[in-house]
């Protein structure tokens, strides 16, 4: 189904949703940049499709940089246990086709061997509005990995901004249900036009699969020293990412008998992650770390769960404060993997 | 011949004569028309060196200890602006690196500009246009590029709240951060080989990315640097959130000139204010 709803109907259903039973989270720009954001109401969003992503992505809204997962608390009658409440429904607006296809690739994980119904919750209880990207930047790369512009992938209504307001086209049974339920807020498409890209991204690797398949067998390449040369172990790329889930779990005591579990924001690029007890760490080197970057995304995780781990959303390159660059990594390493051939 | 040139000439005869085995420098960023930094090792891609007003990283970094993998590429020549330059100092102060471990190849600097044309913040009212401390300096001097003081209007702002105002402003920047730690691991003088914040046993700052943590976080670490911080301001360019980091250290640089006396300079020989007791030292303190 398609209809279109003008800009100040789409403010409409917007506060109809806000409110303590809702959360609706959109872009906010401020001076500190644009981040997606709690917004309490229509006129905080800035649905402006230009330009780069969001300096975060999505999944802090559900895969929060920390959360509790268990508060205890030292009773007479021994040790009780709380296990966080359920989260409040979500309404996320104007969302990057990156970042919700991002959700797809968490997704894979959060239910893998172990129902984490933290994440689950979260994900059932959000309605997803992505937006047609109108983005120009350099370090873009999602139609390299073949997604594109108007991927609806992990949204549930699709928006198209036209000269009229939205075109919305319901993705999902969820995204249906939402439309109906407003439907008094929605008109005929008419003879709406819906925008087109100026041009393509570039396409450093023509081939992915072929791609993954050479890392398959690049353990040992010595190019990883000079890849992650520069790299400073932060682990910046890893919060900014949509798809990073590695995480820490840590105890905190409010005071000696009671206290949080939480789960934590981690990156695989920091020596702490790999450190053993005994003091040994099978990646002390920043490069073995760099690489094991690389080959989680583009060669392990595809491995175990058929897709990449990475979205081409390009936060890692924008974000790198040692001006390290995934599309130069990965055009390095194909070259390398053509000379192999 | 242009401090390019000269640069690129330097850096051939240093590597060519095995005086270092790797020049640290900027080099052309392969994506996106900025820089990166560079690590060359022969002197046929001296070439691949630049500098100009992109030139932002504070590469001092790269020499503390823990960055094994340029350690082991051997005694290395190291490009730096002012700013820079005192953090090589700071770094040989606190016995991080030799003095005689690095060949030092100053370049006057200007100051540093954003895609836009701007002068970074970091670079008004810099006083180190002429780096101090070097084995080589090339160019010619230049005069600082005077531009307001974006860094000082800021503190003034902070100085005129009142005490919650600025509790309120302050935790209202600790809810974006994520604790990326970027701050830490591009700043040359965040060298420990264990950081404070992952100590475990005991745990003193909580790891965890709420506002207190976060909080904790940044007081230690500008608690830690007092004295030491030579201003680069590296730590607010990393902040993938745009926490005002160098407005804090510049807040923290300010309150150690009341209380010593002493501003960033590029001497390794002279102690840090906070690095040695003296009999002299203020004592108002405690009152």
């Amino acid at each position: 189904m398609e209809r279109l709803i003008t800009q100040d109907n789409l403010k409409k259903l917007i506060e109809s949703e806000t409110g303590k039973h809702t959360r609706v989270v959109a872009p906010v720009r401020s001076e500190k940049g644009r981040f997606y954001r709690v917004i309490s109401n229509a006129d905080e969003m800035d649905l402006d499709n230009a330009g780069a992503p969001p300096e975060r992505s999505l999944k802090e809204f559900f895969f929060p940089k920390t959360e509790i997962l268990l508060s205890y608390k030292y009773t007479q009658d021994g040790v009780k246990m709380d296990s966080p409440q359920d989260p409040l429904p979500t309404l996320i607006l104007g969302a990057r086709p990156c970042d919700a296809r991002a959700l797809l690739l968490l997704d894979k994980v959060f239910g893998w061997d172990y129902d984490d119904d933290l994440y689950r919750k979260r994900r059932e209880g959000t309605t997803l509005l992505s937006l047609y990207c109108q983005s120009e930047e350099e370090d873009c790369f999602c139609e390299m990995l073949g997604s594109s512009r108007e991927d609806r992938s992990g949204s549930d209504l699709f928006l198209f901004p036209v000269k009229e307001g939205f075109v919305v086209e319901a993705v999902t049974e969820k995204g249906t249900q939402l439309m109906e339920s407003h439907a008094g807020l929605f008109q005929d498409v008419g003879s709406a036009v819906r925008p087109k890209a100026s041009q393509e991204q570039a396409r450093v690797v023509s081939d992915m699969d072929a791609l993954t398949s050479w890392l398959a067998g690049a353990f040992e390449e010595k190019a990883w020293a000079n890849l992650g040369i520069r790299c400073l172990g932060c682990g910046a790329c890893a919060h900014v990412c949509p798809a990073c889930h590695c995480f820490d779990i840590v105890d905190e005591p409010d005071h000696v008998k009671a206290g949080k579990r939480r789960r934590n924001w981690d990156s695989c690029q920091i020596p702490l992650f790999t450190l053993h007890a005994s003091g040994h760490n099978p990646r002390s080197l920043q490069s073995q770390r760099y690489r094991q970057r690389i080959l989680h995304k583009f060669s392990y995780f595809p491995e175990r769960f058929d897709a990449i781990l990475c979205t081409g959303c390009g936060r890692c390159s924008r974000a790198c404060p040692a001006d390290q660059n995934l599309l130069a990594a990965l055009e390095d390493l194909w070259s390398l993997a053509q000379q192999s051939k | 011949m242009g401090t390019m040139e000269e640069l690129r000439a330097l850096a051939r005869d240093l590597l060519g004569s095995g005086r270092v085995q790797v020049v640290i420098g900027y080099e052309n960023a392969p994506r996106g028309g900025g820089v990166r930094p560079a690590f060359i090792t022969s002197p046929e891609d001296a070439d691949r060196l630049v500098f100009d007003d992109r030139c932002k990283n504070n590469l001092a970094v790269y020499l503390q200890k823990k960055r094994k993998e340029v350690r082991g590429m051997g005694r290395p020549a190291i490009v730096v602006k002012g700013c820079d330059a005192r953090a090589v100092a700071g770094l040989i102060r606190d016995s991080q690196v030799h003095r005689d471990d690095v060949e030092m190849v100053a370049v006057h600097c200007p100051g540093v500009r954003g895609e836009d044309g701007c002068l970074d913040a970091r670079c008004s009212v810099c006083d180190c246009t002429t780096p101090e401390l070097y084995d080589h300096l090339l160019g010619a001097p230049v005069a600082a590029s005077q531009e307001g003081d974006p860094l000082g209007e800021s503190v003034e702002r902070l100085d005129q709240m009142s005490r919650d105002e600025r509790w309120a402003f302050w935790m209202k920047e600790m809810e974006r951060c994520t604790r990326c730690n970027a701050c830490r691991e591009v700043c040359p003088i965040c060298y420990c080989d264990q950081c404070v914040q992952d100590k475990t046993i005991p745990r003193w700052i909580d790891s965890s990315a709420h506002k207190q943590g976060n909080l904790s976080w940044h007081i230690t670490r500008a608690m830690h640097l007092a004295g030491r911080c030579v201003g680069c301001g590296e730590c607010e360019r990393a902040c993938h959130a745009q926490l005002p980091l160098a407005t804090l250290m510049r807040k923290v640089r300010d309150i150690v000139e009341v209380s010593f006396g002493e501003r960033p300079h590029g001497d390794p020989e002279k102690t840090s204010p906070l690095g040695v007791f003296s009999l002299e030292d203020s004592d108002s303190l405690f009152k």
